[in-house]
């Protein structure tokens, strides 16, 4: 029986990069998934968790257990690691602040896998490659790997591409200085603190920029545009989505 | 107090700053990684930290009652502070007791959050820093920019200069001329001291040992040779006893600078302390301090913050510090422990740095005592917006999110705004008035979301 999972559209991908959700649909039904996309859905609430306002999260806490509740689903699937690590590891604590919510969203909780962890289990020994030989740069969402602990799966992937070479910063800085409210409050710390990131990545001579969280992604690519740069940011959705066995 | 604050975030950054602090930290970097590289159970060390120093929180009266009675058995003046201002007085009036004209100090963040070198030398005291690091800072008529390391924001280049221009000559940039120089003139200073005063690391509950790590040896002259002592000691910084001393003075060093062990640990024990020794006067005080330390104890949900042992780790791991530096926090405690101990101690212009952080995580993964600085900073977040109908600041932004999570609820509300907002960010220098564009070019949303794309523009409410 094939597994049944829900898909969850981080906002940012929702209305800014809609392509990367029809990449990460394609590549889990290639991985052999039952895809249930439910309707309607909104944000996650994680700004307002994050911003220090936990009581503005309920509503999308309460909206996300109305859409993906009682649908019978083998798990959540989240292409954003940020998203996927408050759906998982914040929004039961956050939803004990309103009665009845926390025993829905923890049961819920358990199921959210990242998009990359559960794709891996699936497409490890699927010959992946690139059409051309492309040297990437992966950047690793900080939430993703320390609250999720997911950090080896889209190196895992990314390495068994054929045709790519992933670059690596010898001593990074590793948090991008997105940050989501951090971005908005201090700008230009947030502006320079990324520039400086894509300095090191330059470097290393890589063409694509590949991650796994769509708020690292705007953010580091809205300020490449400022620059001069041949770089590419590509969600890692879309870049397996390229690098699948084609028919 | 000179914390008042206002964010810093400026479109030219500093790039000599930005240099030194990449160099210092990249130094502590490395040094750390060979030292824990022998050290395979260090996670372990941490874990047992932990679980020490968050006891001893949850016990914390009846160990402070301990202590002081162990110390106080052996005839030990305790001084308790209740404020900056009584622990201020209270070294002031120890001077005065005295008759102490000059005073020499080895570091101390205590002394700096209670402001106790511009109380004294206000009144006509002499306090010469003699770590070389606060004296670096205070030749430079500074503040310290780490807790560790305070002068860390300087190149030895810059330091050379500052020694040039003091002492009158010509400085080489080298580190054996400077740390000469700083000698020579500290020497002269230690001899002719009355008071020295002190910080502490740890006071051990069972014992009344007073524990002491540093690099340089300019505690143990502070301590010893002037013919008055006085230590400083958060009411916090509780060992209950010997072993656990042992465990967190070793994480302290281990994370702090990648040492196995200060170059000296002094520990100082009652009765040898005191007591009057018989040929010569010789006093010794120790003043607890509080100062809002209360309140974050009986706080559950801040209690946690209290745990540190001011190791410095999590400044050098801050994407944030190591951009801004520390003199940016405007606050005698900077980086993530200056972002949750600020506004805890001392809330009235403080919450704000609770925004300091883009919630990396780093710092909790460096903590030898494993504090959970994320979680503290979303408190502090929460805390800022407490009072939020009290400042006009807070006021509009707790209005905009409010406004924008009330937008965000409703999926055709979203696709409504996204429809208006594309066409307007073709309107000239519209970046300038959002937030985010101040700095970048503003990702043009798409024409047709996610959703409407995969089951078509009419979306109904299934
Ligand atoms: S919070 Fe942790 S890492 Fe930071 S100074 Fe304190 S003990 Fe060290």
């Amino acid at each position: 029986m094939a597994e049944r999972i829900g898909f969850f559209v981080p906002c940012l991908i929702d209305h800014f990069e809609p392509d990367v959700a029809i990449h990460a649909i394609e590549v889990l039904k290639f991985a052999g998934f039952v895809v249930v996309v439910p309707k309607n859905q909104t944000c996650c609430g994680q700004p307002w968790f994050n911003v220090g306002l936990p009581k503005l999260a309920l509503p999308y806490i309460e909206r996300f257990v109305d859409r993906f509740g009682g649908l019978e689903l083998d798990a959540v699937v989240v292409p954003s690691g940020s998203c996927a690590s408050f759906l998982a590891k914040h929004a039961p604590e956050t939803a004990k602040r309103k009665p009845g919510l926390y025993k829905k969203i923890k049961e819920l909780s358990a199921k959210i896998r990242e998009f990359s962890d559960l794709a891996y289990g699936k497409l490890k020994d699927v010959p992946l490659a690139m059409p051309r030989p492309t040297r990437v740069f992966y950047h690793n969402s900080c939430h993703m790997s320390r609250e999720l602990g997911v950090l080896e799966p889209p190196l895992a992937l990314i390495d068994q591409t054929g045709g790519v070479k992933r670059e690596e910063i010898p001593l990074p800085l590793p948090c991008c200085g997105f940050g989501g409210a951090f971005s908005t409050l201090l700008p230009f710390l947030s502006y320079r603190i990324g520039e400086r990131k894509l300095e090191e990545i330059a470097k290393t001579g890589a063409e694509v920029v590949i991650s796994a969280d769509s708020g690292c992604l705007m953010h580091l690519s809205s300020i490449a545009k400022k620059r001069p740069s041949n770089v590419r940011f590509v969600h890692l959705a879309s870049f397996l989505y390229e690098a699948l066995p084609k028919p | 107090m000179r914390t008042r604050f206002s964010l810093l975030d400026t479109p030219s950054p500093n790039l000599q700053l930005e240099a030194n602090l990449d160099n210092a930290i990249a130094h502590y970097f490395q040094k750390r990684a060979l030292t824990l590289a022998e050290i395979p159970e260090y996670q372990d060390l941490v874990q047992r930290a932990r679980k020490i120093r968050l006891d001893t929180l949850n016990g914390l009266p009846s160990h402070l009652k301990r202590f002081r009675g162990v110390l106080e058995g052996a005839g030990v003046r305790v001084i308790e502070a209740k404020s900056a201002e009584e622990a201020r007085r209270a070294v002031f009036d120890i001077a005065k007791r005295h008759d102490v004209k000059r005073a020499v100090k080895s570091k101390s963040m205590l002394s700096e959050e209670v402001c106790l070198n511009e109380f004294l030398e206000e009144s006509g005291i002499e306090v010469v820093e003699t770590d070389l690091g606060e004296l670096i800072v205070q030749l430079a008529k500074e503040k310290p920019s780490h807790i560790l390391t305070p002068c860390i924001h300087k190149s030895q280049r810059e330091i050379a200069e500052l020694f040039s221009r003091v002492f009158q000559r010509d400085v080489p940039d080298e580190e054996s001329a400077i740390a000469e120089l700083a000698r020579v003139f500290l020497r002269e200073k230690f001899f002719s001291a009355d008071m020295g005063i002190t910080g502490v690391n740890f006071g051990v509950a069972e014992t009344g040992t007073l524990a002491f790590v540093e690099n340089e040896g300019n505690l143990r002259y502070c301590a010893l040779l002037p013919r008055v002592h006085v230590a400083l000691m958060g009411i916090e910084r509780i060992a209950p006893d010997m072993e656990s001393l042992g465990t967190l003075l070793t994480v302290l060093t281990l994370a702090g600078t990648g040492q196995r062990a200060g170059a000296y640990t002094t520990l100082l024990s009652p009765p040898e302390f005191g007591r009057k020794a018989p040929e010569q006067d010789r006093f010794f005080y120790l003043i607890l301090v509080d100062n809002g330390r209360s309140g974050l104890l009986s706080d559950p949900k801040r209690r946690e913050t209290l745990a540190c042992i001011r190791c410095g780790a999590c400044l050098n791991a801050c994407v944030v510090y190591r951009h801004i530096g520390g003199h940016a926090y405007q606050a005698p405690y900077m980086g993530p422990i200056g972002a949750i101990l600020m506004p805890g101690i001392h809330p009235k212009g403080t919450e704000r740095l609770g925004f300091f952080s883009t919630l990396c995580g780093a710092c909790r993964e460096i903590c030898p005592v494993g504090i959970d600085i994320p979680g503290q900073l979303l408190a502090v977040r929460e805390q800022f917006f407490h009072h939020a109908a009290r400042s006009p600041a807070k006021g509009v932004r707790y209005l905009a999110f409010l406004l924008a999570s009330h937008i965000g609820r409703h999926p055709r509300v979203v696709s409504l705004a996204r429809r208006l907002v594309r066409p307007m960010l073709a309107i000239p220098y519209i970046e300038h008035v959002l937030g985010w564009g101040k700095a970048r070019d503003l990702p043009v949303p798409a024409s047709r979301s996610f959703q409407e794309r995969f089951w078509g523009d009419h979306t109904d409410a299934a």
